[in-house]
């Protein structure tokens, strides 16, 4: 199994390596932003650029959400792409242990992703500064339910799938469509009611994530080509 | 073969099919355990088929295969950890390094002989630092083939590993089978379309041809079974008796060439008895010829 971690780490390397250098490049462009909004305008205080942390974590966030997707969609696609998967299948492995290496890489990614980003939102930047930050759009409980969910769907493209980047545009896919149906029963039928459209919203990603990967898992494990 | 232990291969009547076409059709065999099958048949003749069905890397349509009493259908994972498989491509990760490719494979068996790996490392020259991606088609032939061997497994399966492989390094890749079928006695199944190197390494030899098995043989009993007769008729005469035996045959001008299986001196004087001929000689064939002329007389035939 250890052998197997460490393959899969490697394989999703890419992805965390993509991870870090998108939340380091937005800080960054938005430090050297600062820097010149400063020498404009003659100001600088330590509340801007708690502030401005606190803004591109919470971008940055959101957008990891897409890299969570994109573990699941390179989980079996990549490796059935490039034929490595054919490797893999003349050695004594079982389809259960390639899946469940593939998943606690990807859950200790995605676990990684989420707490740095609580840590820096919810620790770091209330430690610096006395500003409150209590309005989040959206809450925590969306993201990480919009990330279990396009995980679930691009883990089950995957399963049948060649390539991580198709698979992860066919999670995306479902993930609009659900998206635009949910705001679409909003817009016409006031259906959630207010109050209780976010618990609706992530009920309905997480089922989603949950279903997408139970069917990939189903369908990978029953397949006998590799 | 140990009384009471099954023997390597074991197939019983197996098919696959992709949609409408049968790759393998009703195929029957068994290998017994020590010895070497080499597999040969034209392309498409089912041979890759066949070996990714006993290493449960396809499914069966029909039938049943054991190999080492296992049934790959349901334990794949149990065959392949006795079997040694070395594909025709190989598709190792390509940011691997070869000392990578070797302690992953190594940590997923039960077994794995270290001074085995140091001496083909040696052996074969390879860089344990070089990434497999920079590797030749040659040296990653060497590298599964060390990847096969080195969990000592009791059947080895080789699915056309030389194709594509300059001289010296079909020599190399030649030399490790042998060895390791000379020192461990280990059963060996291996399809390749060098006749001449499965001659020179099979016990035995199994013929497919579109799907079918076409002969199962030992390769010395063949040989000596099978022989090409060169007749040559009197002017103006035609062929008037062919006998059974007959795989393939060719008339150009008075030049009479019948390949036969088996061939026997009685046959050879009945064809000087029922034809009008003027000579007759028998020719000894190597597998290669044989192998040629089965497919040209099933072609004729078809």
């Amino acid at each position: 199994m250890k052998a197997l971690l460490w393959k899969d780490f490697r394989v999703n390397l890419p992805i965390i390596v993509a991870a870090v250098f998108i939340w380091l490049a937005a800080h960054a462009i938005a430090a050297v932003s600062m820097i010149f909004f400063a020498a404009h305008h003659n100001r600088l205080d330590a509340e801007s650029w708690v502030e401005i942390l606190f803004r591109v974590s919470t971008a940055t966030f959101l957008f990891s959400q897409l890299l969570i997707g994109a573990l699941g969609a390179n989980a079996m696609a990549t490796e059935r792409g490039d034929r490595s998967a054919e490797f893999l299948f003349y050695l004594p492995v079982t389809r259960q242990q390639m899946l469940a290496s593939k998943l606690l890489v990807a859950l200790v990614v995605a676990v990684a992703i989420w707490l740095w980003h609580l840590l820096v939102l919810e620790i770091v930047c209330p430690v610096l500064s006395n500003v409150l930050h209590e309005e989040r759009i959206p809450s925590y409980a969306v993201v990480v339910a919009s990330g279990v969910s396009l995980f679930g769907a691009a883990w089950l493209a995957s399963s049948f799938m060649r390539s991580t980047a198709y698979s992860l545009l066919a999670s995306l896919a479902l993930f609009g469509a659900i998206g635009a149906a949910f705001f679409n029963s909003v817009q016409s039928w006031n259906w959630p009611p207010e109050g209780t459209r976010e618990p609706w919203f992530v009920g309905i990603h997480l089922t989603l994530g949950l279903v997408g990967y139970v069917a990939g898992t189903w369908y990978f494990t029953r397949r006998v080509e590799p | 073969m140990t009384t009471g232990e099954s023997p390597a291969l074991e197939l019983a009547g197996i098919t696959k099919r992709f949609g409408r076409v049968t790759a393998v059709d009703n195929l029957s065999l068994v290998v017994p355990r020590g010895t070497t099958l080499g597999l040969i048949g034209p392309n498409g003749a089912g041979k890759s088929t066949t070996i990714r069905m006993l290493m449960g890397m396809l499914s069966i349509t029909s039938g049943k295969a054991r190999v080492l009493g296992i049934d790959p259908t349901n334990d794949a994972t149990a065959v392949k950890r006795r079997v040694g498989y070395v594909p025709e491509a190989h598709h190792i990760h390509r940011w691997m390094r070869v000392e990578d490719v070797v302690w992953f494979a190594s940590s997923l068996y039960e077994k794995w002989d270290y001074g085995v790996t140091r001496n083909l490392l040696e052996q074969f020259e390879l860089d344990r630092r070089q990434k497999v991606k920079n590797l030749s088609k040659g040296t990653l032939a060497k590298l599964s083939l060390l990847l096969a061997i080195a969990h000592e497994p009791e059947l080895l399966i080789l699915d056309e590993p030389m194709s594509g492989l300059d001289p010296i390094a079909r020599e190399e890749f030649l030399d490790g089978v042998l060895r390791t079928i000379c020192d461990q006695q280990r059963t060996v199944v291996f399809s390749s379309h060098s006749l001449g190197d499965v001659q020179r390494m099979a016990d035995n030899v199994a013929m497919l041809y579109q799907g079918k098995l076409l002969l199962y043989s030992p390769v010395d009993e063949l040989l000596a079974s099978v022989k090409r007769v060169r007749a040559v008729l009197q002017d103006g005469c035609q062929p008037t008796w062919k006998p059974l035996e007959t795989i393939w045959q060719r008339v150009e001008q008075r030049e009479w060439l019948l390949t036969v299986n088996p061939y026997s001196p009685a046959l050879v004087e009945r064809l000087r008895a029922e034809n009008s001929v003027d000579h007759v000689e028998v020719i000894d064939l190597s597998l290669e010829d044989v192998f040629k002329d089965y497919v040209k007389g099933r072609r004729v035939n078809s």
